[in-house]
């Protein structure tokens, strides 16, 4: 199983012209701005996307790890939907609810934000598919915490805010940190829900996709390396964060 | 002072009924019971995390029940301290004063005196997950402590600790209560913790209090001893060097107080023993009887076999006699006020 993973991440290593990645992304005028606009593009799009999951996953997150309340276990589910939809099909729910012609999407498309091939339908579709990542993290994060620290710190005069923000949020940061990692990769890695809501801006998947079509295989492979070596990157990042001591 | 009066409390299925104590200022109330028994449940309603159904808790006269437990000055002690594993030992023990509206000089000049207090002065920069359970048991005292709160309610706060770590740790707990003078309520399943620390006492059994009082009236209450562990726990005075309990000598120690303790299968019941006692109640348990036995003021529990029951005639409201097995006796040194 290993070699069956391992392989193919040794292989492209291999059989990679060199030359052509530097020329697609350094020195060839006519590559370099397309590919270093379409990641741009991504990494801009996952990092608000995430700004978006911290600002209303975590809360959520914590929500469900104390609190219990009417069709909470409902909640979980739905929270888990994107994890189980096919990614087309999770850009066809979103076309068809946010897009300028749905119901929410009219009201966002008057303030500005369409959906359809647009900067904010990248942010949509990966938002949508990386939220349960995010929420499960932080909601197992905040479940580790045993109660009698909350409880202790509520007798000795903190407030159900105070306590969130002074004791949980810190206690949980390894979790919520490693929750934002991986719902980031997991945004950065997103295609098929793009194809069907923003095809443009381009991202670096769809341009993989395109050169594929386009181009041949070589000139997606070249655009691939630097996108395995950042996933690579992420992974030890990862790892690192999730295996720190706290303290 | 604090008055719990007719609590009800729901906790899932499990649930606490009519439970009514009284702790005066000052006092160290213990609240005992075998496991199960809702004795954290309780603990937590007065701290304020479960909602009664119905009953109040009163501190001197003023109404907590609706109140949140920030603003109920109760300091909580768990049974794992539950030091804030994030901040340092300083921090910990300023968390109360500082979300009191502590500040400057003055909160370091408190937590520094209270820190001196419990001997961790030294561990003040240290964060918990670098500190050994007894230091982390005095820094969780020192930070309940800190706040001058109304009570401080300890749950269970020598079960992590090993024999010897939970003997210091109980002799620490009523040489503070002694000096500071605080108000206690804690919890324990532990006999001779309760009867160590205790002034009063309240045991609690399936949600209900089944006896309110003195920690010795409470161990005289045969439905009390029913259903607590199965141990012998009397508090005696060294006279002349000598421990002697029911007039047999059981020790060299001395002059002072003593918990004496011993196993209801220490006692030997039998025709011929010099002490004498009176059988209150008995129990079948296998092969064998569990005698309840009125020794002059105190109340004991003893095993017999069956056949030998049948042929003392051992019966409730008869004469029978006992011996101890004195190299079975433990004798721990009763702390008491003497600091």
């Amino acid at each position: 199983m290993i070699l069956f993973i391992l392989s193919p991440l040794i292989y492209i290593f291999l059989a990679a012209d060199y030359g052509l990645v530097s020329r697609i992304l350094f020195l060839d005028e006519a590559y370099v701005k397309e590919v270093w606009g379409a990641f741009l593009t991504t990494f801009n799009a996952a990092t608000l996307s995430t700004t978006f999951l911290i600002l209303t996953g975590v809360p959520l997150g914590y929500l469900l790890s104390r609190y219990e309340f009417r069709f909470r276990s409902l909640v979980e589910s739905v929270i888990n939907i994107p994890f189980l939809l096919p990614h087309s099909v999770a850009g066809i729910f979103i076309l068809i609810t946010y897009g300028s012609k749905g119901p929410v999407g009219e009201f966002l498309a008057n303030l500005g934000m369409r959906v359809e091939d647009s900067f904010w339908g990248i942010i949509a579709a990966m938002a949508f598919v990386s939220a349960p990542i995010l929420i499960n993290t932080v909601r197992d994060g905040f479940t580790s915490i045993e109660r009698d620290i909350e409880y202790v710190a509520r007798s000795l005069g903190a407030g159900p805010l105070t306590v969130f923000l002074e004791v949980s949020l810190p206690l949980a940061s390894r979790s919520i940190v490693t929750g934002c990692l991986l719902s980031w990769a997991r945004a950065v890695s997103e295609v098929g829900a793009l194809l069907i809501v923003a095809y443009y801006p381009k991202t670096i998947n769809i341009l993989v996709i395109e050169w594929f079509n386009t181009y041949g295989l070589s000139m997606a492979i070249a655009l691939t390396i630097p996108l395995i070596l950042l996933s690579i990157l992420l992974f030890l990042l990862v790892r690192k964060v999730a295996g720190r001591e706290l303290g | 002072m604090i008055m719990v009066e007719n609590l009800r409390v729901e906790v899932g299925e499990f649930s606490i009924r009519d439970v009514t104590m009284r702790v005066g200022k000052g006092e160290y109330m213990i609240v005992m019971g075998p496991s199960g028994a809702g004795k954290t449940v309780l603990l937590q309603t007065i701290l304020g995390i479960y909602p009664p159904t119905s009953g109040r808790i009163l501190v001197d006269g003023r109404d907590v029940t609706s109140l949140p437990p920030e603003d109920r000055e109760f300091a909580y002690v768990p049974q794992n301290y539950a030091l804030f594993p994030h901040m340092t030992v300083f921090e910990n023990i300023a968390f109360g004063l500082r979300m009191r509206g502590g500040r400057g000089q003055d909160l370091r000049r408190r937590v520094r005196r209270i820190a001196e207090e419990l001997r961790v002065e030294r561990l003040l920069d240290r964060k918990p997950p670098t500190l050994s359970s007894g230091e982390k048991q005095r820094v969780a005292i020192a930070r309940a402590l800190v706040t001058q709160p109304q009570a401080i309610l300890l749950d269970e706060p020598t079960a992590s600790l090993d024999p010897e770590l939970r003997f210091r740790a109980r002799r620490l707990l009523r040489k503070l209560h002694h000096q500071l003078k605080f108000t206690a309520i804690h919890v324990t399943h532990d006999i001779v913790e309760a009867v160590m620390l205790g002034d009063k006492a309240l045991f609690l059994y399936k949600g209900q209090a089944l006896r309110t009082g003195s920690v010795e009236e409470i161990l005289r209450t045969p439905e009390v001893l029913k259903h607590s562990e199965d141990l012998n726990v009397l508090k005696v005075e060294a006279e002349d060097r000598e421990i002697t309990l029911f007039g047999m000598k059981v020790g060299d120690r001395k002059p002072g107080k003593y918990i004496v303790v011993f196993r209801p299968e220490d006692v030997i019941i039998g025709e011929g023993n010099e002490v004498e006692g009176v059988v209150v109640d008995k129990e079948s348990r296998g092969p064998l009887e569990l005698l309840y036995i009125q020794v002059g003021e105190d109340l004991i529990k003893g095993y017999i076999t069956r056949g030998r029951a049948e042929l003392y005639g051992v019966e409730v409201g008869e004469k029978v006699g006992i011996r101890l097995l004195l190299n079975r006796i433990r004798i721990y040194e009763d702390i008491g006020d003497s600091f």
